[in-house]
């Protein structure tokens, strides 16, 4: 038995130099052939008429088969279709252990098994498509300037709060695991690679292929639903509503083997010494989410395949004229959903117990304590998706219970807050753009999970169900906490990732103008909320557009200070240039002893751990000085 | 963190071999997370019987007998990978045999959609009829993807007498195919209980 063989090294540089070739641009062009000739086809295919669906008089079956030439054309033009086909042919699995270095900027556009590439492509590629939804949102705000109808119709405006909510949690969901969990691990693990390489590829272009495909529900007149899709108000909807479908199925697939891979990676490839006690604390939070991922993201997958099916095949899943139910989506969907939105919330948690210590010059305060908390809170996600259906018309014997769980949740949620402050309890504080960042999030989040227990208790949800409170909740937890945290990564990592720094003073002025504006956008939407305003709805009350203007203008102000991260990044990554040292933060853990940019293999031998991940204060490492051992990196 | 370097320029073999079976062993996760929506399903719409409309006229029944053969096709072919897996003298025979076995299921099945005698539309048993056995025959032709990868590089490294071959991560990539595979068709008698003989 040879244990050397299969060990090919990666692709040799010189190969798919050019334009043509399997890269994005032959992806696209198979994407739009793909998409027509699935299309045309599913035109000649002739579907029942004795069901109601049809009454509708537009063709389903035609449209989904195109999305799904679409994306077979797109994923083949990529190259993704060479390895499995290699592999019915018998030939044996081949990854590369290690990457070699190529130069040029082709890597960027095709499938690559460089973990730290693939990062780079996820941060791009879903920056691009947060910029789409922040477009609506700020096309949303400007419709609520009045409390009547004054830019768009009641059609549009609902479909822009949809495409608006399902990009962003579509997105979202992998925008920590994406860029940077699939750069980290490989790094905090000794591993030099993920598990399955191209199975990460995959997640990357699969999510860049839901994100147009989302997009392409404006030529189908939109959806009216929002991002949860609800039954029956999807079915009458009009043909815009299948890009929904295709986008959220393409996500929950993304997403489920982005976790599968990610967890196999932690679980099987730590290098030696890295036992599960020294494992840094962002890659539990990663484990805790890709458990998440790989658990509750199929039942998506499926939710929406019987709702595909509804619409093409003439099932009744969903329709109770016909046996159907349209509880059983809602059921179904947060059955997922609720698990969804701690993969939202607890990628967070780690970036930011992570972080903390570095700039505290301590030990992470009760590294078990916040362990247990993350898994934890992932255990009990699975026992609460009925607080979304309080009012919905649930069994009403079962409200005491999910009212329970989930307040119990607040607990293990409490843990990570006691971690957070504790680590912060005597620390030498060091106030930079990352820290700020940290801190702004403990304050977000913090009314995230507060108002979250008023959401709970089903008496007081009777009122703010289906209102702006329960926006205000979730934008406390989403935005004002992982897109805080995702920021303290971007400043904290960015350079590392990218090679160059970032100006300081503009990070913090971004990080003040984004903190504020984000308050003074979200707080007072609690407010609105409990004065009547519901969501969803295009008109309000007039005696609310004091608030809601007020809202607005902060909201542009909150906008415009995510342009400001951008012209950081255009102006010190493309026009300074200044080169990012090594280890600017002084941080003791693995990836900044490593020279920048990280070097394309990684580790030139798999390192071998030992110690504690937060040794601050132990071996005397004043801030502002070397660390006192450094390893040999 | 302090860390040294190994003096190991190669990554361990064992993550290899270990990360296929972990690899599979949460796949059966994630596939029973996609089933067990199927399983709800169907039990939400029993217990729920919106406007009586559990079954719509008569004759939504699809014949037992039927299933009891679609479902005895996938155990056997489920049961002989895992054995298989497990003889390297008999894996390709039995692979070969399972992979054919799986064909015969799937067959069977749309023998099944055509004396069937009832739509999707009529109810919400025939809804969850169609598209639990559908999703559960697309996966079948996954997993028939999978066998025949694993079964192929055997097959071909056997020809050349396993030079240049990782033979035991090959192995190890049919043994975690079985292992998925004996759970999915696990999956699928459940399903076929539910559906067929409840
Ligand atoms: C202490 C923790 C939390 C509690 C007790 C809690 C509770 C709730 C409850 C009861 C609802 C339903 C409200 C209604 O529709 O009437 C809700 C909605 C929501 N929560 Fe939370 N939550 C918590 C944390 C989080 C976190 C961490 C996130 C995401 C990162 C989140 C995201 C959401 C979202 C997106 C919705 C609204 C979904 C929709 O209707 O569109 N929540 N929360
Ligand atoms: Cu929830």
């Amino acid at each position: 038995m040879t244990a050397t063989a299969n060990r090919v090294p990666a692709q040799s540089p010189a190969r798919q130099r050019g334009l043509l070739g399997f890269n994005m641009l032959t992806g696209i062009i198979l994407g739009v052939v793909g998409w027509w000739v699935f299309y045309l086809l599913g035109g000649l295919i002739q579907g029942y008429t004795n069901h109601g669906f049809s009454q509708t008089g537009q063709n389903d079956v035609q449209i989904m088969l195109g999305y799904l030439g679409g994306v077979i054309g797109f994923l083949g033009g990529l190259g993704f279709l060479n390895y499995p086909i290699q592999r019915m042919m018998g030939y044996p699995p081949n990854i590369p252990d290690h990457e070699v270095e190529e130069p040029g900027l082709g890597k960027y556009f095709r499938l690559t098994t460089d973990h730290k590439v693939v990062s780079q492509q996820y941060f791009v590629g879903i920056a691009f498509f947060f910029f789409v939804g922040g477009l609506n949102a700020m096309l949303i705000r400007t419709e609520l300037l009045s409390p009547t109808t004054h830019v768009f119709g009641a059609q549009q405006y609902l479909t822009l709060v949809g495409v608006h909510g399902s990009m962003m949690m579509g997105m979202m969901t992998s925008g920590v695991l994406g860029p940077f969990a699939n750069w980290l691990v490989p790094l905090m693990i000794g591993s030099r690679r993920m598990a399955f390489p191209r199975m990460e590829s995959l997640t990357f272009w699969l999510l860049m292929a839901a994100g147009v495909v989302l997009i392409t529900t404006v030529f189908f007149g939109g959806f009216q639903t929002g991002w949860t899709g609800y039954e029956p108000l999807a079915n009458q909807g009009t043909a815009g509503y299948d890009a929904y479908l295709g986008f959220f199925g393409l996500v929950s697939i993304s997403m489920t083997l982005l976790g599968l891979n990610l967890a196999v990676t932690i679980a099987t490839m730590r290098a030696p010494g890295m036992t599960w006690s020294r494992l840094p604390i962002f890659c539990w939070s990663v484990v805790a989410t890709a458990a998440l991922m790989v658990l509750a993201a199929p039942m998506l997958t499926a939710t929406l395949l019987m709702g595909i099916s509804d619409r093409t095949l003439y099932t009744a899943f969903f329709d109770p004229g016909l046996g159907g139910s349209a509880y059983l989506w809602q059921n179904l969907f947060w059955v997922f959903g609720h698990p969804e939105v701690y993969v939202l919330a607890i990628p967070g948690f780690g970036i930011v117990l992570e972080i903390l210590p570095v700039f505290a010059r301590k030990p992470l305060w009760g590294y078990k304590i916040a362990v247990s908390g993350m898994l934890g809170v992932a255990i009990f996600s699975f026992f609460v998706w009925q607080h979304h259906l309080f009012v919905s018309g649930m069994n009403a014997d079962l409200r005491p219970f999910y009212m329970l769980s989930t307040e119990i949740i607040s607990l293990p949620t409490g843990f990570t807050f006691l971690a957070f402050m504790a680590t912060l309890w005597r620390g030498r504080i060091r106030l930079t753009v990352p820290m700020l960042f940290c801190l702004g999030w403990a304050f977000n989040f913090l009314f995230g999970g507060i108002s979250g227990v008023f959401n709970s208790d089903t008496p007081s949800d009777v009122t703010t169900h289906g209102s702006f409170f329960v926006m205000a909740h979730f934008h406390y937890t989403i935005m004002g906490g992982l897109l805080f945290s995702v920021m303290a990564a971007m400043y904290y990592w960015g350079p590392k990732m990218f090679g160059y720094k970032l100006n300081e003073r503009l990070g913090k002025i971004h990080f003040w103008v984004m903190f504020l504006a984000f308050n003074s956008t979200f707080g007072p939407l609690f407010a609105v909320g409990f004065l009547g305003m519901p969501r969803r709805v295009v008109t309000y009350a007039t005696n609310l557009t004091g608030l809601n203007d007020w809202v607005s203008v902060s909201a542009y102000v909150l906008g415009l200070s995510l342009l400001l991260f951008l012209f950081n990044m255009v102006y010190s990554w493309m026009y300074k240039r200044i080169p990012a040292e090594d280890n600017p933060w002084h941080s003791r853990s693995i990836e900044f002893q490593l020279p920048t940019p990280v070097p394309a293999q990684d580790f030139d031998e798999i390192p071998v751990f030992s110690g504690d991940p937060y040794p601050y204060g132990e071996a005397l490492a004043p801030a502002g000085a070397e660390p006192a051992t450094a390893g040999a990196y | 963190m302090d860390a040294v370097s190994s003096g190991y320029q190669q990554e361990p073999h064992q993550w290899r071999l270990r990360s296929l079976s972990a690899g599979a062993k949460m796949w059966c996760g994630s596939t029973s997370g996609f089933m067990g929506a199927f399983l709800f399903a169907y039990f939400y719409l029993l217990a729920l019987d919106p406007n009586h409309s559990w079954k719509i006229g008569k004759n939504v029944n699809p014949s037992g007998g039927l299933g009891v053969a679609i479902m005895a096709v996938f155990v056997l072919s489920g049961l002989l990978l895992w054995l298989g897996s497990r003889r390297p003298a008999d894996e390709i025979t039995t692979g070969v045999v399972a992979i054919v076995l799986a064909v015969v299921g799937i067959a069977l099945q749309f023998v099944d959609y055509g004396v069937l005698g009832f739509g999707p539309y009529r109810g919400g048993y025939a809804s969850v009829f169609y598209g639990w056995t559908a999703v559960f025959t697309l996966g079948a032709l996954g997993g028939i993807y999978w066998m025949e990868t694993s079964v192929a590089a055997l097959w071909r490294a056997r020809k050349n007498g396993f030079a240049d071959t990782d033979e035991e991560l090959l192995r190890v990539g049919l043994q975690s195919c079985a292992l998925w595979w004996s759970y999915y068709v696990a999956l699928g008698v459940l399903m076929y209980v539910v559906l067929y003989l409840v």
